[in-house]
């Protein structure tokens, strides 16, 4: 069975079509739900098949509780595989709260944020940071509760930017490369939106993310892979032939797979031992 | 008559339809093709034009219309079909969604001319001109629109594209192009449907005199002005205007500081039939064209 439809609005296109903006609502009709978005950034491969894997288990197996699955929220820039709303250039993302009179993602994130508002905890599957490799990882702001999750999970101590879903108490989970999908990061975010959904949430503060960045403009190669532990001293990749080593401790999240990198370029993110 | 020659299912939205229109029956036919590139709003414009004037004019034969074949990147102001260049894939061999379309493109132009309607790129500003090869009916029907130029050139410059394929198939074929990708500009497109309203008469399909026929240079001499240093180009003359021998076209200035780097000035007489309007410039870039004559 499908689940109940819950309309957003409709994006209506110059040739005279339309595409609508929807979610699915599962689970018990009462009580306030637990929200799932995805597809705010076209690029944002792995959330949206892992947002359709979960539609499929959940119409098999409806949650015990209620849920609100907004699997694909920017349709034109999933179909375009471009971070932002075509057209109009611009972060749907950075639309929240909205507003119902503005332009067509305005009006999209107003009827989006009317939900997240009523919610009882939100999560979003967002995208990797373009040009990095990420292991699939969760990320709380400020005094957001966080669950246990089998992941990597990282608090922030400042807000979320502003607009963001994360600003209105989001959690978000992030991984796999912009625009592409790997079954076992759709497997592993599919799992942790279901973690997520059965745990209740704490504000433990984790350690801090080290992020490794370029001294030198040239060529990068990865030489690792993230989701692994490294330790002062491991190959993370090389620049311009020269190798660039870990300084700490900690797991891997992320690895530069984009190979031109300026002075300054991210080529690694480790979350610190704890 | 307003119909739908090919669909083309899209994920997330509804599918992707080439849409005809078709006025009046019967011998002659002539087909007319814009929005190959999406961003070429000014082209599109032109032959929607030209079909609110066949609305209130029934011809004496058959005019079938592709007002805008990429919709998708139209709708995004791109030039490309969901990332593939779609003038390309009528060369192609492939089975690919952009070559579906071209080949439907192809399946839905009909009769004994047809004509293209393009733009200059996003960078270039160009006047209203025709380009046919150097003999034929095409050059015939070039001749017959009127336009300010018509720029006969070798058939080689013929080869690719909707044009090539349409010549592969024996059908006589030519361009009219004017203004730049990405904008709409009115008066081009004016002159551009103004082109293809005399083309249709000459033809037979129209009654003549509706419109009066422009000021013709016909030349297969272009002179092309290129940068031999980079730099920030601003032109002196705008596409459409007829300069002297020795006229200044532009300077190339320093981007910081705008010391000048080179005077571009003019060696043969004409009309410019493109100047380059977004400024920066790399060394060997092209600044202007010169219709000769």
């Amino acid at each position: 069975m499908p689940g109940m439809r819950v309309p957003l609005g409709h994006i209506e296109l110059p040739g005279g079509d339309a595409v609508a903006v929807s979610g699915e609502g599962f689970g018990p009709l009462s009580g306030r739900p637990a929200i799932v978005l995805a597809g705010l950034h076209g690029d944002a491969a792995e959330g949206v098949a892992a947002a359709l894997a979960l539609s499929a288990l959940w119409r098999r197996s409806p949650p015990a509780r209620p849920v609100l699955l907004f699997g694909c929220l920017n349709p034109l820039a999933v179909l375009h595989g471009s971070h932002r709303w075509p057209g109009l250039d611009v972060d749907f993302a950075s639309r929240l709260p909205g507003d119902a009179e503005g332009h067509p993602p305005d009006r999209i994130a107003a009827a989006l944020f009317e939900h997240i508002r009523g919610a009882e905890r939100v999560i979003e599957l967002g995208a990797p940071d373009p040009g990095l490799w990420e292991c699939v990882h969760a990320e709380a702001w400020d005094d957001t509760p966080m669950p246990d999750l089998p992941i990597p999970c990282v608090r922030y101590a400042e807000r979320a930017e502003p607009g963001s879903p994360g600003a209105w108490g989001a959690l978000r989970l992030r991984g796999g490369r912009t625009g592409r999908v790997h079954p076992d990061g759709v497997n592993t975010l599919t799992g942790a939106v279901l973690s997520w959904l059965d745990g209740s949430g704490s504000v433990q503060p984790t350690a801090a993310v080290h992020v490794a960045r370029a001294e030198t403009a040239g060529i990068f190669t990865p030489r690792n892979r993230p989701g692994g532990r490294v330790e002062p001293g491991d190959l993370l990749g090389e620049l311009g032939g020269e190798p660039v080593l870990s300084t700490v401790a900690g797991i891997l999240l992320a690895l530069r797979d984009k190979p031109t990198a300026h002075v300054g370029s991210a080529l690694a993110r480790i979350l610190g031992s704890t | 008559m307003k119909s739908t020659v090919f669909e083309l299912p899209l994920p997330l939205r509804p599918p992707y339809r080439l849409q005809r229109l078709t006025y009046g029956s019967g011998a002659p036919q002539v087909s007319v093709v814009a929005g190959i590139d999406g961003d070429e709003v000014t082209a599109m414009h032109a032959v929607n034009l030209v079909s609110g004037a066949l609305g209130v004019q029934r011809p004496s034969g058959a005019v079938f219309l592709l007002p805008c074949v990429n919709t998708p990147g139209a709708e995004t102001a791109e030039k490309t079909f969901l990332g593939e260049e779609l003038d390309a894939a009528f060369g192609s061999t492939d089975d690919s969604p952009a070559r579906r379309v071209a080949l439907a493109v192809l399946g839905a132009t009909e009769g004994e001319l047809c004509i293209e309607v393009q733009t200059g790129n996003r960078m270039t500003e160009e006047c209203a001109h025709a380009r046919a090869p150097i003999y034929g009916r095409a050059l015939e029907a070039a001749r017959a629109s009127g336009l300010p130029i018509v720029w006969k050139r070798s058939a080689r410059h013929f080869d690719a594209g909707l044009m090539g394929a349409w010549r592969a198939e024996a059908r006589p074929a030519l361009t009219l192009r004017g203004g730049r990708a990405g904008v709409l500009e009115c008066e081009p497109a004016r002159l551009l449907a103004q082109g293809l309203l005399r083309i249709l008469e000459s033809r037979g399909l129209m009654p003549g005199g509706a419109t009066a026929p422009g000021l013709v240079l016909e030349t297969d001499q272009v002179d092309e002005y290129r940068s031999t240093m980079a730099g920030f180009f601003a032109p002196e003359v705008h596409a459409g205007e007829r300069v002297r021998a020795g006229a200044v076209l532009g300077v190339v200035r320093t981007p910081i500081g705008g010391d000048t780097v080179e005077e571009v000035r003019i060696k043969r007489p004409g009309i410019v039939l493109s100047a380059r309007v977004y400024p920066l410039v790399n060394a060997r870039e092209l600044l202007v064209r010169i219709a000769v004559g």
